[in-house]
């Protein structure tokens, strides 16, 4: 494959990015746009250009018509002055708190190269940012009209949060919520030894404790443990010694930290407070795809509603052998090496993704 | 000896009334007393308030001092020490008290129906390091705290309170700034040496480095030695236990004698004994493990922040 056939195709698609910019007539919602620093990018760098600001959403539609970019971000920070080049001189107000559930962090065993993703990574994905929106509802408290879902635009979701008390959370209290999520914690003061006796949570606490021990008990259950309902039991109890022999201090809490309820959150996105972020219903330029609000989580299929480039035939070659993909409904696929014809949403998809070029 | 709380927001409408002037208060011989304390108070070397106007007084001006002497690190270091004995004090009170101060004070969102609960942003914003949100009991955004825990809540609250409160560098009379260029040196010399420390309340026995956990073995089937309980007394000390956590430590030994124990506590605390390096311990014969640092107080904030003991410690112990 020439160079220049990659070329190319990054020209084709900035064509499609300049025509869907170009028909934009309203910028896509920013709380607090004039306070964002924004960074943009191209289809060879994610964040080439950075620290520009926008004074209203008028201005900041007219670059986006003028320039396209492959990749749109903006501070997940709000600042006094957040066009200064130097970070001390932005005078940050506060960062919102959002979190990124990507699908590299899942530990997917799936049968493809890690850098794709399939239906059932798009299914796991979902998975996690239901079982996220939990956490932050139940545990957390937050309402759920606080809490906003987007698509990334690639492999995962962002939940952000609309609420003005977080702002202010510094990065070591954002870590603190993020080793909440993903049980990044020692068990040693869940699951104790005292008098030879093994002591544990019950599944009537609240919080991670009773998380953790309802887990607990359901794996066991689920299980070939030797007098299985014994030990769920005991464990309703606080007493976590009912394990059969071999199953000392040390493989009890393994066995709990392997049960237990966990979300892989990006913690590097949630603390990081001065983090550029993808804007939402903007293109992302690793995909074509828009990086959509989802109003319906349980119906929403990424490859389903986030295409935004039309169905006409467009000629191909592929320059990996690419899995089958099933778009707006439709299989495609699988993929050899060589020529195809390709509806141009998919072709955009696979193009950006690298997987073909355009002829 | 009733106890004063210049922080609260009662006490600076207090000193607001009281109409007083900064010129009045460096210039009056009758203020001179609660200069000199002030002065003191940022070394810590206090001595207690005569009464609630001059607690205020007092604060405040040790806050100007800060503010002209312009050091950080000392900053921090009196914020840290005075937001800690309000802390010890508060922990005396009602939770009636600490409950009114953490709401109206400081504005926390309190749930007291069924359990004492802190609204999580809040108790993240405020909290010591030694508690863990993951550890807690959390349900609808409020995470259940026992008194003491919101003692040390406050801490934090009344640490970053004293911190903002320390004003702006400005032009202040020359009484002020004399008396802050007394200070000066011997504060700075002073912080450099105690390196202000957090102090912990609880000790967290899962993070003792080796050494002292064998102390302590030994303490309780009563064969350490007398470089034992030094070694053990100073380490608690270094921590910032008080005396009688310390002392419950030591009433494990079965030739426990309480009066003999308070005493050692006591004279090693006036003496300013310091806990001994790792070095000195081997000399001693008490160092079952190696460590990653050099201290066996920085082990052991070093193991608490991994949330545990070192595992080849461990792996000691257990032969």
């Amino acid at each position: 494959m020439a160079d220049s056939e990659v070329l190319q195709t990054r020209i084709w698609l900035k064509g499609l990015f300049t025509n869907y910019y170009s028909n934009m007539y309203e910028v896509p919602k920013v709380a607090e746009l004039g306070q964002r620093e924004f960074g943009f990018g191209s289809f060879s760098k994610k964040i080439a250009i950075r620290h520009r600001a926008f004074k209203d959403d008028r201005e900041l539609l007219g670059y986006l018509k003028k320039e396209a970019p492959a990749h749109v971000n903006h501070s997940t920070a709000r600042y006094e002055f957040p066009g200064e080049a130097n970070m001390e001189a932005k005078g940050r107000l506060g960062t919102d708190l959002i979190f990124d559930i990507d699908v590299g962090d899942l530990n997917l065993k799936h049968d493809h190269e890690d850098g794709w993703v399939c239906d059932e990574c798009f299914a796991a994905l979902k998975g996690e940012a239901r079982k996220l929106i939990e956490f932050l509802t139940e545990d957390f408290g937050f309402a759920e009209k606080e809490l906003t879902v987007n698509f990334s635009g690639s492999r995962g979701y962002h939940v952000r949060l609309k609420n003005e008390k977080v702002l202010s959370l510094d990065d070591s209290a954002r870590k603190e919520i993020c080793s909440y999520l993903s049980l990044d914690m020692d068990l040693e003061e869940l699951i104790f030894e005292r008098d030879g006796r093994i002591f544990g949570p019950r599944p009537d606490q609240h919080g991670l404790k009773g998380r953790i021990a309802k887990t607990v008990m359901e794996k066991v259950k689920a299980s070939e443990l030797e007098n299985k309902e014994r030990v769920a039991d005991q464990i309703r109890d606080g007493n976590w010694g009912a394990f059969p022999k071999g199953y000392g201090l040390k493989r009890i809490m393994d066995y709990a930290k392997g049960a237990a309820v966990k979300i892989p959150v990006d913690s590097k996105v949630t603390t990081d407070l001065t983090h550029l972020i993808r804007m939402t219903d903007t293109l992302h330029g690793g995909s074509s795809l828009l990086a959509k609000t989802v109003e319906d989580l349980d119906s929403f299929n990424p490859l389903d509603k986030c295409f935004v480039f039309g169905d006409a035939e467009k000629d191909v070659e592929f320059i990996k052998e690419t899995p089958e993909v099933v778009a707006k409904g439709q299989t495609f696929g699988p993929f050899e090496k060589g020529p195809a014809k390709l509806p141009t949403y998919l072709a955009a998809y696979l193009g950006a993704k690298g997987r073909c070029v355009v002829k | 000896m009733p106890q004063y709380y210049p922080f609260l927001n009662s006490e600076r409408d207090r000193l607001k009334s009281l109409d007083l002037k900064i010129d009045d208060i460096s210039s009056s011989p009758i203020y001179s007393r609660a200069l000199d304390n002030a002065a003191q108070d940022i070394v810590g070397r206090a001595e207690k308030p005569e009464d609630r106007d001059f607690a205020i007084i007092e604060f405040t001006l040790s806050k100007i001092l800060l503010s002209i002497i312009g050091d950080a690190g000392l900053n921090e270091g009196y914020a840290e020490r005075k937001s800690d004995e309000f802390r010890e004090q508060l922990e005396k009170e009602s939770l009636t008290f600490l409950i009114k101060v953490a709401r109206e004070d400081f504005g926390m969102d309190m749930r007291t129906e069924d359990s004492l609960r802190t609204q999580f942003i809040d108790f993240l914003r405020y909290k010591p390091e030694f508690l863990k949100l993951s550890q807690m009991n959390l349900l609808k955004g409020y995470v259940q705290v026992t008194k003491k825990q919101l003692a040390w809540i406050l801490k934090g609250a009344i640490k970053q309170r004293v911190l903002e409160a320390i004003p702006k560098k400005t032009k202040f009379p020359e009484s002020l700034e004399k008396a802050a260029q007394r200070i000066k040196g011997k504060a700075v010399r002073q912080r450099r040496v105690r390196a202000d420390r957090p102090r912990i309340s609880r000790l967290n026995e899962a993070a003792l480095p080796p050494c002292i956990r064998d102390i302590i073995i030994a303490l309780e089937s009563g064969a350490a030695n007398h470089n034992a309980h030094f070694v053990l007394v100073t380490f608690l000390h270094g921590l910032g236990l008080d005396e009688n956590s310390i002392l419950e430590i030591f009433r494990r030994s079965p030739k426990f004698k309480e009066k003999t124990a308070r005493y050692q506590i006591r004279f090693s605390k006036e003496r300013e004994y310091t806990c001994p390096a790792c070095k000195s311990v081997k000399d001693y014969g008490l160092c079952p493990a190696d460590c990653p640092r050099k201290h066996p107080i920085s082990n052991y904030f070093l193991f608490l922040k991994r949330g545990g003991a070192n595992p080849r410690a461990k792996k000691t112990e257990n032969g």
